[in-house]
């Protein structure tokens, strides 16, 4: 019996275990209780479908406009306040562009040759106070010209938005695994050890995965494995370890452990539907 | 019954169309509750009144098509608030006899599955009233997810979370045998 089989056979079963349940069941006499529901029909008058009063809606209306603007508000105080220093920077650019303008204009053809200087190096530092102090008067340099500003605008810009470690690490629960399953909801379990797993459900075109986490930083795969079994109480089988993987049975589910920025997981997959390559491409770095 | 006859009668909605409804669905409508409750007289209560809620409310049911599993979801739901009511929790009294089993255990492999069968019913019967709904429609009404979530009026993700622990459960009960 193959593994696809045997997972059919499961669903079959629970199938032919219900109907049987449902069919054993002896009612009584169905001409009793008809009476009895045909007179309780018409004694009882049916129910008039509720309506809402206009006013009901607009209330709620508004009071959904108002937490939305709250909210609202709430959000773009907290963009502002956290705003990069690249756009600060793009913004104190573009003030010092006028300024400098405005200001040369004044001033004639030989004095604004002079003025340049203390102008250009005052955009320099005042608009980037983190920027080493090497890059700061490379940009001293260059900021002469509204083209210069530009470009010194953009080197901030890539050196701010540049991916640091953290953003390269995999999210506790990445939207896909791989390109067809999405992630559905975290499964709360009842903890059974100090440090219980993480559990997350996917859902695929047909059928559905299970990533599991680790809370401790790298936690041995072989005890990994069996948490998982003692967190989901199913029986593990055929633990294997092959091309830095560990492969395992557990339930009617095949397992796939790997680890990802020290965090241990793992992946389920209903026996049938996902063999260890195409587990092995789940597991692949996702967001 | 086809579900376009089902769609007819529903849509007369008249004393002759209900009883046709009545005696088609009496019977599993019925045994769904009594799996809950475990007790005949609660069960032709809950019986009586799923079916009145049902004919009163048709105009509720948007795909007339799924009258039965819709009427299951109430028959259980009645069942499952009356068990609440009584603070009580009975699983185990009046089991059925087991019937349809095959007696032609001629060989060892259908004597396993016969036992296999026996093992999942008993599971079957220590579902909680939540478990045992999403598993009538799914495995006997063969309802999809969506299905089942707007009959129940919960999210998907909870109906896909509550069929897990359900087989989960029977899983449990079939591993200690």
């Amino acid at each position: 019996m193959n593994e696809n089989d045997k997972n059919q056979i499961d669903d079959n079963l629970i199938r032919r275990a219900l109907q049987l349940e449902i069919e054993s069941v002896e009612p009584p006499a169905a001409d009793k209780m008809w009476r009895t529901i045909e007179a309780r029909l018409d004694s009882t008058p049916v129910p008039l479908k509720k309506t809402v009063p206009v006013w009901i809606r607009y209330a709620g209306l508004a009071a959904a406009a108002c937490l939305l603007l709250l909210f609202g508000g709430i959000g773009l105080f907290r963009v502002a306040q956290f705003a990069s220093p690249a756009s600060e920077y793009d913004a104190a650019a573009e003030f010092m562009a006028v300024d400098e303008e405005e200001r040369l204009a004044a001033l004639d053809p030989a004095e604004s040759e002079t003025a340049e200087e203390p102008l250009d190096s005052a955009a320099g530092t005042e608009t980037k106070p983190d920027a080493p102090a090497e890059q700061q008067n490379k940009e001293t340099e260059t900021v002469t010209t509204a083209e210069g500003e530009e470009e010194s605008a953009e080197d901030q810009i890539t050196v701010a938005a540049s991916p640091s470690a953290e953003e390269n690490a995999m999210p506790l629960w990445p939207e896909t695994l791989g390109e067809d399953y999405f992630f559905s909801e975290e499964i709360f379990l009842p903890p059974v050890e100090e440090e219980p797993l993480r559990v997350a459900l996917y859902s695929g075109p047909e059928h559905d995965l299970l990533l599991v986490s680790s809370e401790a930083v790298a936690e041995d795969p072989f005890e990994f494995v069996e948490k998982i079994g003692l967190q989901l109480q199913f029986p593990i089988n055929d633990i294997q370890y092959k091309d830095n993987y560990l492969f395992f049975l557990a339930g009617g589910y095949n397992g796939l452990v790997f680890q990802h920025d020290g965090i241990t997981r793992a992946i389920l997959a209903p026996s049938s539907t996902l063999n260890k390559e195409q587990l092995i491409d789940l597991a692949a770095p996702s967001r | 019954m086809e579900p376009q006859q089902i769609a007819k009668l529903i849509e007369f909605n008249d004393n002759e169309s209900r009883r046709v409804l009545f005696e088609a669905y009496y019977r599993r409508t019925f045994a769904v509750a009594f799996n809950i409750l475990r007790n005949r007289e609660s069960t032709e209560d809950i019986t009586q009144d799923a079916f009145i809620k049902a004919f009163q409310n048709l105009h509720q049911l948007k795909d007339k098509t799924k009258f039965g599993a819709w009427l299951a979801v109430i028959a259980s739901n009645l069942a499952r608030n009356h068990l609440k009511r009584e603070k009580k929790v009975i699983y185990t009294a009046e089991l059925p006899e087991v019937k349809g089993q095959t007696d032609n255990n001629d060989t060892e492999a259908e004597a396993l599955r016969a036992l296999e069968l026996e093992m999942v019913r008993k599971a079957v019967r220590e579902l909680s009233p939540d478990h045992y709904q999403v598993i009538v429609l799914q495995f006997f009404d063969d309802l999809k997810i969506d299905e089942i979530a707007e009959l129940l009026k919960v999210s998907p993700g909870t109906v896909k979370s509550r069929l897990f622990r359900a087989r989960q459960k029977l899983a449990e009960v079939l591993e200690l045998e």
